[in-house]
């Protein structure tokens, strides 16, 4: 997503005020890769899979309908803020399921595997969370697994699929002396070599995160307060 | 709650489904902190015990280095290991280079002679300091397996009333400090860890003794590094030593007072008082300006105008609506923030003590020492209580 700036949310909204096709588009792109939190928000607040299917079809094309996006302000201007407190306000005025429905959840705007999300919110420790607390994990986790997705696929090019398979479990630190040895020994490479792999592969997480959440904040300057936000909602 | 499955390194609550060899998934984005700030990164040129090639030295002495904790505008932290038969987990700081090591550690003894006279358990433990093959000083100190104080509470979604409570405990572990003459001139979100312990949340403050003893802070450099401005640290500074016409005085135990009021204000209201992308802007002398200057908005009107997106957002973070927290703030907890935050330091609370004293009366309700001084405000609230 980081190579096409064209899909990041300081670009939608710049072009929001003139409800733009590309604005459109952008948005659609982005609001498909965050999609499942808001999925997961919407099943806990008490609908069933196939109702919150439907509502965040129905949302998102209000979303465009309604130029929602429009009220964004560089105050507020990150796109997991906006879109929580936005979806939260659309589930308030839109208790009528069929009303929201009829208002476009059938129009398919954008495609989402339903089927799957409700695969992942079957493993939600629901009962310990609120609507909020699971969509904001959920994001964290979604930035998060993009980001490793991205890691290991450079990593596979780079270095072979086993490297980052082998290191992954390893990626915080601290690590026994043991494991440095073991993985010396299986790539018949020095301990040090292994020290290093990691750390590079460390720091290389770090900066894919932040273009992962720069994709998402209107001002690049914000990437870290985003980030430290994030932090707070993994452990809820 | 109690059998959670916690990471061991940050203290974070682990999801149920999280797999044995799987990483903290906090730890792992905490990653994106420590990289792309552009300043001082952990590597290796002057590591302390040569080799050095992950990024960090595998060995420090007795110690065995194991991760880097991060970085700071002072120096380097490393979680490291002690050699048998000791085997704990400890922090290493690693002084940056530039600093003459002989001076710092003698500045430091002085301040530590004095804290070895107290063990408080709001007070993260030295242990030992030395010298680097290179020549840079170094500490060691306890390791706390925590996170700072404002995400702890963001991410526990403590209410304001509990927020104080932990505050308060900040308070009575720097009023000991201070009792044997250490102040800390650098109390800030990155050195008041909490760590849970038997359910329940602990702060340890971090660091004490060593602000004086690196002579930090003071410069317009370190201030207005992308490291410091992107952490939100100058607005952490009191005024009073950001003197930018040479030496600053000698800091005391109120200019804690005010790095408390600013941790406070983070604390009710999710941002410090002076917002850190203006000060970003601002460019070294407005900054210094706007602190030394500006008066701050109360935290109940600062809420007030974060408007829609933004106050429903910390609103929610502390269990509550936005103008409930608004109603919660104004009165007591606004008059106690401003005057911790006075650009003259004899108006402020004259100790952190009077500070916590003032906080717990707010917990019980009772009038708070700040608004009853003015004949006017106790006749008010008295009023209002019959
Ligand atoms: N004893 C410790 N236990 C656990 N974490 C620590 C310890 N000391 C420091 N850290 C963490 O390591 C990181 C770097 O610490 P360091 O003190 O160098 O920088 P800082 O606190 O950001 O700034 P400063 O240098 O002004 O104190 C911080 O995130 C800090 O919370
Ligand atoms: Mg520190």
């Amino acid at each position: 997503m980081a190579a096409f700036d064209t899909t990041n949310w300081s670009v939608i909204v710049r072009a929001a005020a003139d409800d733009s096709a590309t604005a459109r588009e952008a948005l659609a792109a982005l609001f498909e890769v965050y999609w499942y939190p808001v999925y997961a928000m919407v099943r806990r607040y008490g609908h069933n899979a196939t109702d919150a299917e439907d509502l965040a079809q129905a949302y998102f094309a209000r979303l465009i309908e309604k130029g929602w996006v429009k009220e964004v302000r560089p105050e507020h201007g990150r796109f997991r803020s906006f879109l929580l407190v936005s979806v939260r306000n659309f589930l308030h005025n839109e208790r009528d399921r069929e009303r929201a429905v009829k208002r476009g959840g059938r129009t398919r705007a954008i495609s989402l595997d339903g089927a799957a999300a409700e695969q992942r919110y079957a493993l939600e420790p629901v009962e310990s969370s609120t609507p909020e607390t699971i969509f904001e994990r959920a994001w964290a986790n979604e930035v998060l697994s993009r980001a490793l997705e991205r890691l290991r696929n450079e990593t596979a090019k780079t270095e072979g699929a086993d490297r980052f398979e082998r290191l992954k479990g390893h990626l915080t630190g601290d690590e026994p002396a043991e494991t440095y040895r073991e993985l010396a020994e299986a790539w018949d490479v020095g301990e040090s070599a292994v020290r290093v792999a990691l750390h590079r592969m460390r720091k290389r997480l770090g900066t894919i995160l932040r273009e992962e959440i720069a994709d998402t904040v209107a001002d690049p300057a914000d990437v870290g307060e985003e980030l430290r936000h994030l932090l707070t909602t993994v452990g809820q | 709650m109690a059998d959670q499955q916690r990471c061991a390194r940050c203290g974070a609550p682990l999801q149920p489904h999280h797999g044995d060899g799987e990483s903290c998934p906090r730890c792992l984005l905490a990653l994106g902190l420590s990289t792309g700030l552009g300043s001082r990164d952990p590597t290796p040129a002057a590591s302390p015990a040569g080799g050095g090639l992950a990024g960090f030295p595998d060995q420090l002495g007795e110690l065995r280095i194991l991760d880097c904790l991060g970085v700071g505008e002072a120096g380097t932290v490393y979680l490291a290991e002690q050699a048998p038969p000791a085997q704990g987990k400890v922090a290493l700081k690693v002084v940056r280079t530039g600093l003459d090591a002989a001076e710092v550690l003698d500045r430091f003894e002085a301040e530590h002679e004095a804290l070895t006279h107290i063990t408080h358990p709001g007070i993260a433990k030295m242990l030992q300091t030395g010298t680097t093959e290179d020549g840079r000083a170094y500490f060691v100190m306890e390791w706390i397996r925590g996170v700072p104080i404002t995400e702890y509470c963001d991410r526990e979604r403590l209410t304001t009333h509990r927020r104080l409570a932990l505050f308060v405990e900040v308070c009575e572990a720097l009023h000991r400090a201070h009792e044997v003459g250490v102040v800390h001139r650098n109390i800030k979100p990155s050195n008041v860890l909490v760590v849970e312990e038997d359910g329940k949340p602990h702060p340890k403050v971090l660091d004490l003794g060593i602000a004086r003893a690196l002579d930090q802070r003071l410069t317009a450099e370190s201030l207005y590094s992308a490291r410091s401005l992107l952490s939100g640290t100058p607005c952490y500074v009191p005024p009073e030593l950001m003197d930018p016409s040479g030496l600053p005085p000698e800091a005391d135990a109120r200019s804690d007072v005010y790095s408390l009021g600013v941790l406070l204000f983070e604390l009710l209201v999710g941002t410090p008082p002076f917002d850190a992308r203006r000060l970003r802007q601002a460019g070294w002398a407005e900054m210094v300006r706007v602190i030394r200057e500006e008066e701050p908005a109360p935290p109940g009107r600062r809420v007030r105008g974060l408007g829609g997106v933004a106050a429903t957002e910390v609103a929610l973070q502390r269990g509550t609506e936005p103008r409930r927290l608004a109603l919660e703030l104004q009165g007591d907890l606004d008059a106690i923030v401003l005057a911790t935050l006075l650009k003259d330091p004899s108006r402020r609370y004259s100790s952190v003590l009077d500070l916590a004293t003032d906080v717990r009366r707010h917990l019980r309700h009772e009038p708070v020492s700040v608004r009853t001084l003015g004949l006017g405000a106790r006749l008010r609230r008295f009023l209002r209580r019959s």
